[in-house]
């Protein structure tokens, strides 16, 4: 049983008076004057490590703008993005939430990854509504994720948001295991009024503390392209680029709208998509970050497609500018040089690197 | 009742303790405790979410069309947002195009409207655009798209003209989920979207 304060992970703010210098460093919590002591920080500490968490996916889009996806009761693929969670125990599956409209018959949704594939959702109203998956994945990881959805009957699908974040677990189950980066807070008495507290414990605190900091990363930007996912693959849908003449200047496509977390120093972006080419020239996808508050930076990266007609995920790494206290806008642009290619983006993700974030 | 403070290293924030300054035989200093604290508090409410929620289809390519834009004769957007402990505000960005053929966006007189259960806010500052019905130049230019903010947090307008979104009437102690509807007006075209959850301010307090 973990030292928590209640089950429902309530978070105990920092008090101005807590800590003072030459002060008692107070050891249980105070339950009359609210001043923290050493227990309410374990608290904190499994409050942290149990509910914690950034969106995976937030994805909209509206039914006018969105593909109808015709569906039977088999499971069809419509969805594919880059997932990413910290490696806290026993947080190993994130919820994944689908509304969506499917006239005259029920839906469920379930998604894949190398982790394996999860269960269904519980089946939505007669005409859709939300429903919620757990998937489960591999912490600590960049790995992709499918979402399929089956119909109770045969009909269309309409997708209008996807929304995922990794699960709570409880703050009570928290304390039953740790690994290198995360220790639970467990004893019941460990922080009890007149125990004495160990270095030990306050290093576990300041371990969470910090490997919360560098592997809680936020996901900037989780975009699929809906529809049969079989058939996106290899048709000309999503953000797509045909030739264009100007074989020297990229296309601007579209913008994203970024503010640096403290310590990230990278963005990892992965892109998805396929080159439809007719002639020998390959086409090519291109993003490029541009530092707004400094009147345009140039840190740029490269991404081609190879092969014609084949389905690939590319990944790439755009280092963050450092000393940028303003939004950065990320220019995603494109260029397709090839005579009678098309270059088509049909999943793109950009995270924050855990790995290189600065304690 | 006591107050907690916001940290005025926000939006700084984390302030890492090495294990070096934790060792055995090393003085359990009060401002290592209050370090710790500190970090802790940073982590459950500044760390706060950064999402780009919309992305707009080419609609120069194969599958494209003006329509494929979000547009003010779509249906409106229901994001979810999780918010943190103790946390109140989210700003929004658009990343919008007018149609200049339209005097005005028309959304009630605005041109896109951003609102949950406890608050709505207005933008009607979209100064961008173009004449989409033209034919002497393209259809789709990026350069005639620009970004517009509902950001700016006030103490006592909670509802109005380019304000930040105020999500939360009384502060939560837990992390929850607020839904956010968002409107466009005619002749509003957005291209890309994102929303940012804000610092709660200097002198914000809360109860605990």
């Amino acid at each position: 049983m973990a030292n928590n304060q209640d089950a429902a992970g309530k978070f105990r703010p920092f008090i101005e008076s807590d800590f003072k210098p030459h002060t008692y460093i107070r050891s249980g919590n105070d339950t009359v004057h609210y001043y923290k002591g050493v227990r309410d920080m374990a608290y904190n500490n499994n409050t942290l490590m149990a509910r914690a968490k950034h969106p995976i996916i937030n994805q909209v889009d509206s039914p006018q703008t969105a593909t109808t996806i015709a569906g039977t009761t088999s499971p069809l693929a419509f969805a594919h993005y880059v997932v990413w969670t910290p490696s806290i125990p026993g947080r190993d599956t994130i919820d994944v939430t689908v509304t969506a409209t499917c006239p005259g018959v029920r839906f469920q949704v379930r998604g894949v990854t190398p982790a394996g594939t999860g269960s269904y959702s519980a089946a939505s109203s007669v005409g859709g509504s939300t429903v919620t998956c757990v998937v489960p994945v591999t912490t600590g990881t960049f790995q992709a994720m499918t979402l399929e959805f089956k119909l109770s009957a045969g009909g269309n699908f309409l997708p209008t948001k996807i929304y995922s974040v990794q699960t709570d677990i409880s703050t009570t189950d928290i304390g039953t295991t740790a690994n290198t980066r995360f220790v639970p807070q467990d004893s019941t008495q460990q922080y009890a009024i007149d125990q004495p507290f160990t270095v030990d414990m306050v290093r576990d605190l300041n371990k969470t503390n910090n490997n919360l900091f560098s592997r809680n990363i936020r996901c900037v930007h989780n975009w699929s392209f809906w529809g049969d996912w079989t058939s996106v693959i290899s048709s000309n849908k999503g953000i797509s680029r045909a030739y264009t003449a100007d074989t020297a200047n990229k296309v601007h496509v579209s913008q994203l709208y970024y503010l640096p977390r403290p310590g990230v120093t990278r963005l990892v972006v992965f892109m998805a998509g396929r080159t439809h080419n007719y002639g020998a020239t390959a086409g090519e996808s291109w993003i490029t970050f541009d530092d707004e508050t400094f009147g345009g930076g140039n840190f740029t990266t490269a991404t081609t497609v190879t092969t014609s007609g084949s389905w690939a995920v590319w990944q790439s790494d755009i280092d963050v500018p450092t000393g940028v206290t303003g939004p950065l806008l990320l220019n995603l642009s494109m260029k397709t040089p090839g005579v009678g290619t098309t270059t088509c983006l049909q999943s793109l993700s950009i995270w924050e690197d855990p790995n290189t974030v600065k304690i | 009742m006591a107050t907690a403070y916001v940290s005025k290293r926000f939006p700084v924030g984390f302030q890492p303790k090495t294990e070096d300054a934790i060792q055995n035989g090393s003085l359990a200093l009060a401002s290592t405790m209050s370090a710790i604290a500190e970090n802790q508090h940073w982590l459950g409410m500044g760390d706060l979410d950064l999402v780009n929620f919309h992305q707009g289809l080419d609609i120069e390519g194969p599958v494209g069309a003006l329509s494929n834009l979000w547009n003010g004769l779509t249906y409106p957007k229901t994001l979810t947002l999780n918010i943190p402990p103790f946390h109140q505000y989210a700003a929004f960005h658009f990343l919008v195009c007018r149609d200049y053929l339209l005097a005005s966006p028309t959304l009630s007189g605005n041109g896109i409207k951003i609102e949950c259960a406890t608050s709505t806010s207005y933008i009607n500052n979209i100064t961008f655009g173009e004449d989409f019905a033209s034919t002497a130049k393209p259809a789709f230019d990026i350069s005639n798209f620009g970004w517009v903010h509902a950001a700016t947090i006030s103490e006592t307008a909670v509802t109005g003209e380019q304000s930040a979104l105020k999500l939360n009437s009384t502060a939560s102690e837990t992390w929850t989920t607020v839904d956010v509807t968002i409107t466009l007006g005619t002749g509003v075209y957005c291209l890309a979207a994102a929303y940012h959850l804000l610092p709660n301010q200097a002198g914000y307090t809360v109860t605990v």
